[in-house]
């Protein structure tokens, strides 16, 4: 007599709470008589049956259960449930031929923020604006969850509220533009944006993420910079110009314009389909200047030789 | 009775390449063409029959010779990275994707990790050629007469510069296949590369991110974050065995360098802006190295036959193509030359 046996895995082996998970049972030495009748029966450690499904013949004598697809559960943890493979006996009665354990983690959802559009540089004590969006590691709807931006001195510099809406060509990134005030020195500078607390049956972990920040003085002088195609003499739309810390784009006439304080900088430019330049410029008052980017040449493809 | 063993190279097989260059041995990076040929194109299964049965080998260091022989070519998001077809081409299917042709100032957009998720190189340098030193090159390619100048024969006429780059001229692939810390026994493979970039790049640079140039098969990923970016990739890329665990602290330091303006781990900054890596979505598109020919092979005399270890011919045995070695040609011109002069002998001999 053969000796039936099972394995079943699962996937994947750490999932979200709450999540869907897919469990296959994979069941081996079952006689044709017993396979018609068997089933599939997964139960958790108390034994109650969570899910079943039919088992097919391989091609290599085996049989395999279709997907079985299960909600994780809601609370964190380590678990094992029991994979077992059933046949039907005399009357209602049912016998089990093999059984299985699998083991699993359920975490909790992982908050997952990031920051961006933040201006490469902020005068001293001036307004300005950045974007904060959280996505949750299963996708949960966070629409009016609370967010706080924390300065470097660990003082509450702001809060936020996500959005209703999902930021473009993402999924589950919930977001929020957020408006604060540069600190009154000049510098390097950086904030924390926390989540807050979860108003969720589900058990999330908050997360954060560090904004940085270039506080700079005043600006003394404006700098034009015109970036042209050099064998068009056309003008480039889309080119960025970078005098670091900072950094502007042309406009439809190839016209950037930064202000920036006096000093030596490299004014440095690219355009989509150009080679980059650059060239060192002292700034001491208004000034244009003009860029002529060469075209880049297509790469040269070698077929068959 | 005479066997002509033309059956193409070795570039497609990681492990008889790697007998000369040991990095190479990547399964993930394929010869060129690979979408054309299939796994069994230049898989020096014609080399290896022809050594079971003693044949000796020539002209194995030759594939060090050329930068054309291993380059990391101006393409994302596939596998054949050396070509470039589009639906309607029948090998369309094996590839799936086009990819995305990269200008080479177009890779200040982007950052380039290994399979930890690790940057390795200055990626404005990562696919640039560098001249082969190809006789009679002169001056440019580090030889000192050019074309009829040239004495044949004459060892005067090889520049040291031109040994030296024979051996040391394209660091950006042999960055690129070296091993880290994601490297694992028995085969200690380098794991597949990416060029991560978010939405500002595309938007920025203009790039075509959608089918055919990129497609759902495992070569480039889109995420609402970094960590699930990596977390895709890890489940969905047929080579990437290990987590790209060092992924989200890569873009972290590299958002701080752009801040900085200065990139102490690798030198960008110089020659072309950086840029931050922070708008959603994010994505990951393969970069994939190719062995693009082969030169070593069969060992051949002149009426192109089969030569053993001891010097002798092989009876009966003939080769040429990328099947033999040495020569230091590659391609369509060498198989049609080996092809005329082989068959020559072959009706000789039956004569």
């Amino acid at each position: 007599m053969k000796h039936v046996s099972c394995t079943c895995t699962v996937s994947p082996e750490e999932v979200d709470a709450g999540a869907d998970m897919t469990l296959r049972v994979r069941v081996t030495g079952l006689r044709k008589g017993d396979a018609g009748g068997s089933h599939v029966s997964i139960r958790n450690r108390d034994g109650a049956e969570l899910a079943n499904a039919g088992l097919d013949p391989s091609d290599d004598g085996t049989y395999e259960s279709t997907d079985i697809v299960l909600t994780a559960p809601r609370e964190a943890g380590e678990y094992v449930y029991r994979a077992a493979v059933v046949a039907p006996a005399k009357g209602d009665r049912t016998r089990a031929l093999a059984s299985a354990d699998v083991h699993f983690f359920v975490r909790p959802h992982e908050s997952q923020l990031n920051v961006w559009d933040v201006p490469p540089t902020v005068v001293v004590g001036e307004r300005f604006t950045f974007k904060v969006g959280v996505r949750c590691s299963a996708g949960c709807d966070l629409h009016g969850y609370g967010l706080s931006i924390v300065s470097h001195g660990r003082m509450r510099a702001g809060a936020a509220k996500l959005g209703r809406d999902i930021w473009p060509g993402t999924d589950a990134l919930y977001f929020t533009e957020v408006e604060a005030e540069a600190p009154a020195a000049i510098g390097q500078h950086s904030f924390e944006v926390r989540t807050g607390e979860w108003e969720s049956e589900l058990p999330h972990v908050p997360g954060a993420v560090t904004l940085a920040l270039r506080v700079v003085g005043p600006p003394d002088c404006e700098v034009t910079v015109e970036v042209v195609d050099r064998a068009q003499q056309t003008p480039i739309e889309g080119a960025v110009v970078v005098l670091h810390p900072y950094r502007a784009t042309t406009d439809a006439d190839g016209i950037a314009k930064l202000k920036v304080t006096k000093g030596r900088y490299d004014v440095m430019v690219s355009g989509p389909g150009y080679v980059s330049s650059s060239i060192a410029t002292e700034v001491a008052a208004d000034m244009i200047t003009r860029a002529e980017l060469d075209e880049e040449p297509p790469e040269e493809l070698e077929y068959g030789y | 009775m005479a066997v002509f063993v033309g059956s193409g190279g070795h570039g497609n097989n990681p492990q008889f390449r790697s007998m000369f260059y040991p990095a190479f041995n990547e399964p993930a990076f394929v010869s060129s063409g690979w979408a054309m040929l299939g796994p069994l194109g230049q898989d020096a299964s014609g080399i290896i029959a022809g050594m079971r049965i003693g044949a000796n080998l020539a002209g194995m260091q030759q594939n060090l010779g050329l930068t054309q022989t291993f380059h990391i070519p101006r393409r994302l998001a596939t596998r054949d990275s050396y070509t470039d077809m589009l639906p309607g081409h029948p090998t369309f299917p094996f590839r799936r994707s086009t990819g995305i042709p990269m200008g080479l100032a177009s890779y200040q957009h982007l950052i380039a990790v290994n399979q930890v998720g690790k940057r390795f190189f200055n990626e404005m340098d990562l696919a640039k050629r560098y001249d082969s030193p190809i006789w009679p090159g002169g001056p440019r390619a580090g030889a000192p007469h050019h074309s009829l100048k040239h004495v044949q024969g004459d060892w005067r006429n090889c520049h040291p510069s031109w040994v030296k780059q024979m051996y040391n001229s394209y660091p950006a692939v042999d960055a690129a296949l070296a091993m880290n810390e994601g490297s694992q026994p028995p085969h200690y493979y380098s794991g597949p590369l990416w060029a991560i970039f978010d939405r500002a790049t595309v938007e920025r640079d203009k790039w075509n991110i959608n089918p055919p140039f990129t497609a759902d098969n495992g070569y480039f990923f889109s995420a609402d974050t970094i960590d699930e970016l990596a977390r895709k990739i890890y489940a969905r890329h047929e080579f990437q065995r290990v987590p790209l665990k060092h992924l989200k602290e890569t873009v972290r330091k590299w958002n701080t360098y752009v801040d900085e303006g200065s990139d102490p781990d690798f030198g960008r900054g110089k020659d072309a802006p950086m840029h931050k890596i922070d708008k959603p979505p994010f994505y990951a598109a393969s970069i994939c190295p190719v062995w693009h020919d082969s030169y070593g092979g069969l060992r051949i005399n002149g009426k192109g036959q089969v030569i053993d270890t001891q010097g002798d011919v092989i009876p009966g045995l003939y080769s040429g193509g990328e099947a033999s070695g040495g020569g230091n040609q590659h391609g369509l011109g060498r198989a049609l030359v080996h092809g005329y002069i082989a068959g020559g002998a072959i009706v000789q001999e039956r004569a």
